[in-house]
């Protein structure tokens, strides 16, 4: 019990509140631009310089699109906004384009150290943000080792081997799966790694009991395995998958999320030489 | 061969027998449209049709997330610190979001991925086009399956008490 008492609800309770008004903000925000000028939607919102015992709040709000090239930042306003009451918490909002922000973070990174002070990213849009905003606030939206890749069925392999389709076609659209590699043969002919699936824009381990809304698993299991077709061109074959119960893999692969039970999924794979390929 | 739709429905116990105590008592309408939808999405895999599987898929994807987190409000403002309202003018995309922040550990292992979106996004013929030929083909079979899953995972849930 002893975390129990130490556990200071107000404060939680208080940051919870501030947090939940934030972002209601950011969701107007979000729907004023969408809706109403297209071209400019929100890419990002950072809750900066972070103290919640005081009165006023500050926001910076990154837009993609054309904006004046300045940070404006707005007279304050209360959070209570929604209710119509003129009262605390108020907030101050710092907004810009992504590209202004970019630019003066190239140029004068140290004008923008304060909105790294005490910060919370409540939004973002990677797709809209640069990879130096990104890294600037360490945004990370990805296991550093992971490897994107896309499902290949057999057929297709098949085809493919024919000369009737080019695999690399495959590669439009978005990833279907990540893979975050825990072993890997000497000679590199076989591997095995951990699934991952991108969730709310992170890429997260897959539990087990997900598997089954899975094509590459389906085939796999119905003994037709699959291939991926991995970040770069190379081609693996799923071997089989099995579940190991690991409690020190998040922290040993980075991964940005702990499964509930600690059974991790592992997938086995085998490398396809190009040679192979051509011959099938 | 990959499963046909016809086999993959065939093991989808939720599509063909939903259990939708999760749609709200008072919302009468919204249960007898996912039952509709979930009819025509049968008919259409029973026939191979992939192209109708998506779209009916995805469609029934953002009734199911609707009418459940319309019902969720009370649990979400418990978690949140703060009153929520359900906005019924938004999109798939941020259906996905709120129910995989709010819901995706209370229900293990339900997280929806955002290839969801894309998915169902091919209804746009400007998506369709940037996409692999054979999109429908992937997209039917994955769609099938996570809807069937989402259904199993909402039927089994009973928001926890929050003090």
């Amino acid at each position: 019990m002893g975390n129990l008492s130490s556990l200071d609800l107000k404060t939680w309770g208080g940051e919870a509140r501030l947090r939940a008004l934030l972002e209601d903000l950011a969701e107007h925000y979000k729907g004023v631009y969408m809706q109403m000028l297209p071209q400019r939607p929100l890419a990002l919102v950072v809750w900066f310089e972070k103290l919640i015992d005081r009165p006023e709040q500050n926001l910076l709000a990154l837009f993609s699109g054309k904006l004046r090239d300045e940070i404006t930042i707005t007279p304050r306003q209360s959070l209570r906004w929604k209710t119509g009451v003129e009262g605390p918490p108020y907030v101050e909002v710092h907004a810009s384009s992504v590209e202004h922000f970019g630019e003066v973070l190239r140029n004068q990174p140290a004008h923008l150290s304060r909105y790294r002070d005490r910060a919370e990213v409540l939004y973002f849009d990677k797709k809209l943000l640069t990879d130096e905003i990104v890294q600037f606030f360490n945004l990370v939206t990805a296991p550093s080792g992971l490897i994107r890749a896309w499902y290949i069925e057999p057929e297709v392999y098949d085809r493919s081997a024919r000369g009737e389709l080019n695999l690399r076609s495959r590669m439009q659209g978005r990833p279907e799966i990540g893979i975050v590699k825990t072993e890997e043969s000497a000679d590199f002919s076989h591997a095995k790694g951990l699934p991952q699936i991108e969730v709310n824009q992170r890429w997260v381990p897959l539990s087990p009991g997900a598997l089954g809304s899975y094509t590459w698993y389906n085939d796999w299991q119905a003994r037709r395995p699959g291939y991926l077709l991995v970040e770069g061109g190379s081609l693996y074959q799923i071997v089989k998958f099995e579940v190991k119960t690991a409690p020190e893999y998040p922290t040993r692969f980075q991964l940005l999320a702990k499964l509930p039970d600690d059974r991790y999924p592992e997938i086995y794979l085998r490398a396809v030489l190009p040679t192979e390929s051509a011959a099938a | 061969m990959t499963d046909t739709l016809k086999s993959i429905c065939e093991q989808c116990s939720q599509l063909r027998a939903p259990q939708l105590d999760f749609v709200p008592a008072e919302a009468v309408r919204h249960g007898e449209i996912i039952r509709r939808d979930l009819n025509e999405l049968v008919i259409a895999a029973s026939t191979e049709l992939q192209r109708s599987v998506v779209l009916l898929a995805g469609s029934l994807l953002e009734a199911v997330l609707f009418s459940f987190l319309s019902g969720q409000e009370s649990y979400i403002a418990a978690i949140r610190g703060a009153a929520f309202v359900f906005d019924p003018d938004m999109s798939l995309q941020n259906y996905k979001e709120i129910f995989n922040r709010f819901f995706g550990r209370a229900i293990p292992g339900s997280e929806l991925p955002d290839l969801i979106v894309e998915y169902r996004d091919t209804v746009h013929i400007n998506r369709e086009l940037a996409l692999p030929e054979d999109i429908c083909n992937r997209a039917s079979r994955d769609l099938l399956r996570i809807l069937d899953k989402l259904l199993a995972d909402l039927a089994g849930f009973a928001a926890p008490a929050i003090e």
